[in-house]
């Protein structure tokens, strides 16, 4: 067995609702709901859970579960502070703790109520931001579309690439999520919708930005002795990987602007795989901007570094396309949920229940990326493949 | 404000920066310059610095203008820019263009750091593209 190689499969997957302004729930119960909803789905009782991976934002305590879903022997708690990488690198801790044997079923839990007050406040708190905070946001940047817009624009510089390759993106993704239930942003954009929406960070404009949200979601990781015979087929994990960036707390000072985290990480989730780029079926590809998604594609390897533009045009990442990406609508236009929506999507395409079905797919990819260019990537199979 | 700063090792910067002056700090045992201050040199892991004055010139490395801003102190000033520079000595400087500028310096182009005097008494600096 290579690596973490079918060390676990996900064995549950679920989504609340998600709805723009503040849920009527905090965001500790919807936590505990969405993680409930991704229990019932594998199939077990709630006390079995034995290990729980929190958001590292400290909304939902490993302890709170322990209280809520009356687990009397908690084996394992973590919090994986990645940003918009931690839920897709916490598989990869969480296959690690269940191939050990330390435990059996371990949830992956986020939700956020959309309370809160001044986001530019909540963040200059974090720690990886505390580098920003003191030496870039009292000179005027900060904001993330700021911060990456730089990478963007040295992209653009460095490979020639267009505005309207960013377009297509977010194109292709409200595509998927104007046939998707449970997607905030339904109405069909064109190119031209997006060239015509307002800067807000030269080159970025409004619809290269994700959306902001309520809601909740949660997986299930479990070891493979405990995930057969439950309620659903198993999705197995084949590699996961996660990467850091040079310069990981400052993009200003990071060498090559145009190189994330995921880059390092890539390769090393391939191999564990044992399969190629071209297996991919279907991929979740973590969209915060739209430039995020071409780097990423780059990074990945599905082409070379400069690439990307000319890979996404055409309609390219459509399902029933060249690959098919982010078919629930991704950040973009579904919901932001750090993440835990595109490996809830990459679940039920390997299942083969997605609202926007690729055909027959049985290996997926579902990357993480956060906090200034972490980045993590999970390769999975479906049961039957 | 993150409520761990400024940071120790980073109060001579602010300082200097206060007063209209840049400081770089500089490993005093390998002489690497590094950007922003911080305890252990990348190069060498030596604890010892010191601090070495720059003229603040450099080339433009990317250039960001910012339209919509959560930030107070800026939000009367949209549309301005953000320019990352690669100062002379090979660290990098994220500061504003100078606001009211005609024009956003093309990538490559030279810039070098000036400081002038707020409202509220504070200085504050900005890249000005050199002719």
């Amino acid at each position: 067995m290579n690596g973490l190689n079918h060390a676990a499969a996900l064995t549950g997957a679920a989504e609340l609702g998600y709805q723009r302004g503040v849920s009527e729930f905090s965001t500790l119960s919807l936590q505990l709901q969405a993680g409930l909803a991704a229990v019932r789905d594998a199939g077990i009782r709630p006390c079995e859970v034995d290990g729980v991976i929190a958001m590292s934002n400290g909304t939902a305590l490993a302890e709170d579960f322990v209280q809520a879903f009356g687990i009397r022997d908690l084996r394992f708690s973590a919090m994986v502070p990645m940003g918009g990488a931690s839920p897709v690198a916490a598989l990869q801790l969480a296959a690690a703790m269940v191939r050990a044997g330390v435990c059996r079923h371990i949830l992956l839990p986020t939700g956020r109520d959309g309370r809160g007050g001044d986001a530019t406040a909540r963040i200059a708190q974090l720690p990886v931001f505390r580098g920003v905070a003191e030496f870039e946001m009292p000179l005027g940047a900060f904001a993330a579309p700021q911060l990456y817009a730089a990478m963007a624009k040295r992209h653009m510089h460095a490979y020639g690439t267009l505005s309207t390759d960013f377009a297509e993106i977010a194109v292709a993704l409200r595509h998927h999520a104007s046939t998707q239930p449970n997607a905030i942003l339904r109405t069909p954009i064109s190119i031209d919708d997006h060239q015509d929406s307002r800067m807000i960070a030269d080159p970025l404009r409004l619809l290269d930005c994700c959306i902001d949200n309520a809601g909740a979601a949660a997986v299930l990781v479990s070891a493979p002795e405990a995930a057969r015979d439950l309620r659903q087929a198993p999705v197995w994990l084949m590699g996961a990987a996660e990467g850091h960036p040079d310069s990981p707390l400052s993009i200003t000072q990071r060498p090559d602007m145009t190189t994330l985290g995921l880059a390092k990480a890539a390769d090393r989730a391939f191999a564990m795989a044992g399969i190629g780029r071209h297996d991919i079926d279907v991929a979740c590809l973590y969209d915060c901007f739209t430039y995020i998604v071409l780097c990423q594609l780059e990074d990945l390897g599905f082409c070379a570094k400069g690439e990307g533009g000319a890979f996404v045009r055409n309609g390219a990442l459509k399902v029933g396309n060249r690959l098919p990406v982010n078919p629930h609508g991704g950040a973009m236009s579904q919901a932001h949920m750090v993440g835990m929506n595109h490996i809830v999507e990459i679940v039920r395409q390997l299942r083969g229940t997605a609202a926007n079905q690729v055909r027959q797919a049985r290996y997926g990819l579902v990357t993480g990326y956060g906090d200034l260019g972490d980045g993590s990537a999970a390769i999975l199979r479906s049961d039957s493949a | 404000m993150n409520t761990s700063l400024p940071t120790l090792e980073a109060q001579a910067y602010h300082d200097a920066l206060a007063q209209g002056r840049l400081l770089l700090q500089v490993c005093d045992d390998c002489s690497l310059v590094r950007h922003p201050p911080s305890p252990m040199c990348p190069a060498c892991q030596s604890l010892s610095v010191r601090w070495q004055a720059s003229p603040g010139q450099g080339v433009v490395h990317s250039a960001v203008t910012i339209h919509h801003t959560s930030l107070p102190a800026y939000r009367q000033r949209t549309p301005y820019t953000v320019l990352t520079v690669t100062l002379n000595e090979q660290v990098r400087l994220l500061a504003p263009l100078e606001f009211g500028a005609q024009a956003v310096p093309a990538i490559g182009a030279r810039v070098v750091l000036g400081f002038s005097a707020q409202d509220d008494g504070s200085t504050l600096a900005t890249f000005r593209a050199v002719s």
